[in-house]
């Protein structure tokens, strides 16, 4: 064959592996940026402010962590083609199936209202009373999910996902001192040492990076975007650009605000939006605008999540293939949460910074049932196959990911419980 | 359909799931069986220690 044929063919190779990657990729990048929800931009926001640059280093393995546990998730979906919620119950029985989904759901509906501050807060700087952002909210996710298409929501989903990538021209606008960032930021280090405080920080990027609802949404996604075992390699690219994205956004979120606010107390991510928009306004408001856009992704997912997941459990349609006449249990699920969540954060004095508590703790105990039931059930061959089970080396990482998860989360629900234990003497 | 009627039917519907999920299905190795001891140790403990702070809150 001649160099002009070879390199026809070659073009037309790739052109159809890209074409097959883009019919599977979504799940993956959507659970994964999802990830950065108001919660998490609050905390990447808080983490640049209070510790600079230097717990960047942190994200990027935070990376690689995420993308293990949700690569599992694609294999156990395409395969089984069921979802999480199901296959807990199929496989450990109704006391663990009953005790995960009322977890996920609690947790679900906790976070939900954490999606609600945030964009009520964000909207709210650009003079948006939270009444209307509420309903304004409600309307657009109602109008993506009404077209009984999952193709149309995931496309729609998907640029809500692009948008998240504005902290990346923000933090160029503040003009970062790039060697500043390269010499604190990528070696491993705590400054001031491995404080209370730190590991306060430290455990709540965990928390924003690996979620039990992360687990759900993406097998249920999986399943009713009908993934077969064929498209596992693709899944896997998808969770892997998924993961990177997710990182990548942290730690531009991570540069501005070391760039903007180092030193100054940061207490949530609308905070750090007002406080920069004194220095930079354009800045400013691309952070506000990032939150909103947080926020509105966070809630489109874990209100799906939950959803799914009764679904499954009662036997009612569950797919965003289905109209909402075809599916009625699924959807009246889906916008009681929203609504309820909306509502809360309109109550006049409601106890908002205990829900934030709240969630964490709730959050942490569902997390190592969550990642046990995982690798145990991608252990299992009656259910995986001998094909698809996990390999020794996947078991080896993801067992070293599960057991540090397990002790720190346990340590962060005790400190979160007693903040006296680890807090005296500063250091742990 | 009234609320009661709407009640038992979900009710019934949870005891239907709780029946049908009764037996689990995933083989009882002992890695299995460990992992999920220590599970329910660990929520036991947790979930205890939330029941601590509550009633000391109180």
């Amino acid at each position: 064959m001649n160099v002009p044929a070879r390199i026809f063919y070659g073009f037309r190779r790739m052109s159809k592996s890209l074409r097959l990657f883009l019919m599977v990729a979504g799940p993956g990048i959507i659970v994964m940026v999802a990830d950065n929800d108001a919660g998490g931009i609050t905390t990447y926001s808080a983490t640049g402010a209070q510790f600079g640059y230097n717990l960047i280093w942190f994200l990027v393995i935070l990376g690689p962590v995420a993308y293990f546990v949700q690569e599992m998730t694609v294999r156990l979906g395409a395969v089984t083609k069921r979802g999480h919620a199901e296959a807990i119950f199929d496989a450990f029985g109704s006391f663990w199936g009953w005790f995960s989904i009322g977890d996920l759901v609690l947790t679900d509906f906790l976070t939900l209202i954490t999606e609600f501050i945030g964009m009520t807060a964000a909207l709210g700087i650009f003079g948006v009373p939270p009444l209307l952002t509420v309903v304004l909210v409600i309307a657009l996710m109602g109008a993506m999910v009404v077209s009984g298409s999952y193709w149309t929501w995931e496309k729609l989903t998907l640029l809500f996902c692009a948008a998240n990538l504005i902290y990346i021209p923000a933090a160029f606008l503040v003009k970062p001192d790039v060697p500043t960032i390269l010499s604190t930021g990528i070696i491993p280090n705590f400054p001031g040492g491995f404080t209370y405080n730190m590991f306060f920080f430290i455990m709540a990027n965990i928390g924003t990076t690996i979620a039990p609802w992360m687990i759900f949404f993406q097998q249920s996604s999986v399943v009713d975007k009908g993934l077969q075992e064929k498209d596992i390699k693709s899944g896997r690219v998808d969770t892997l650009i998924g993961a990177f994205a997710t990182v990548l956004v942290a730690i531009f979120i991570i540069i501005v605000t070391a760039t903007e606010l180092h030193g100054q107390p940061i207490e949530d991510a609308a905070t750090a939006s007002i406080a920069i928009m004194k220095h930079d306004l354009l800045v400013g408001r691309l952070m506000a605008i990032g939150l909103f856009d947080a926020g509105l992704l966070g809630a489109i997912c874990i209100s799906l999540a939950s959803s799914w997941a009764f679904g499954e459990v009662f036997g009612w349609a569950h797919s965003l293939n289905r109209k909402v006449k075809e599916a009625p249990g699924f959807y009246v699920l889906y916008f009681t949460l929203l609504v309820g969540a909306g509502a809360i954060v309109l109550i006049p004095g409601a106890p908002l910074v205990l829900i934030t508590l709240f969630v964490q703790v709730i959050a942490v105990t569902l997390l190592p049932a969550a990642l046990v039931f995982l690798l145990l059930l991608l252990n299992d061959e009656s259910v995986m196959g001998a094909k698809y089970k996990n390999t020794r080396l996947q078991n080896i990482i993801v067992t070293i990911i599960v057991v540090v998860i397990i002790v720190l989360s346990t340590l962060y629900a005790l400190s979160a419980l007693f903040p006296n234990l680890f807090a005296q003497g500063g250091a742990l | 359909m009234t609320e009661t009627t709407r009640k038992a039917g979900f009710l019934a519907k949870v005891g239907e799931i709780t029946r049908k999920y009764k037996t689990p299905r995933i083989k009882a190795t002992p890695a299995v069986k460990v992992a999920l001891l220590a599970l329910r140790v660990y929520l036991f403990v947790l979930v205890g220690l939330l029941a601590y702070k509550f009633v000391t809150l109180l």
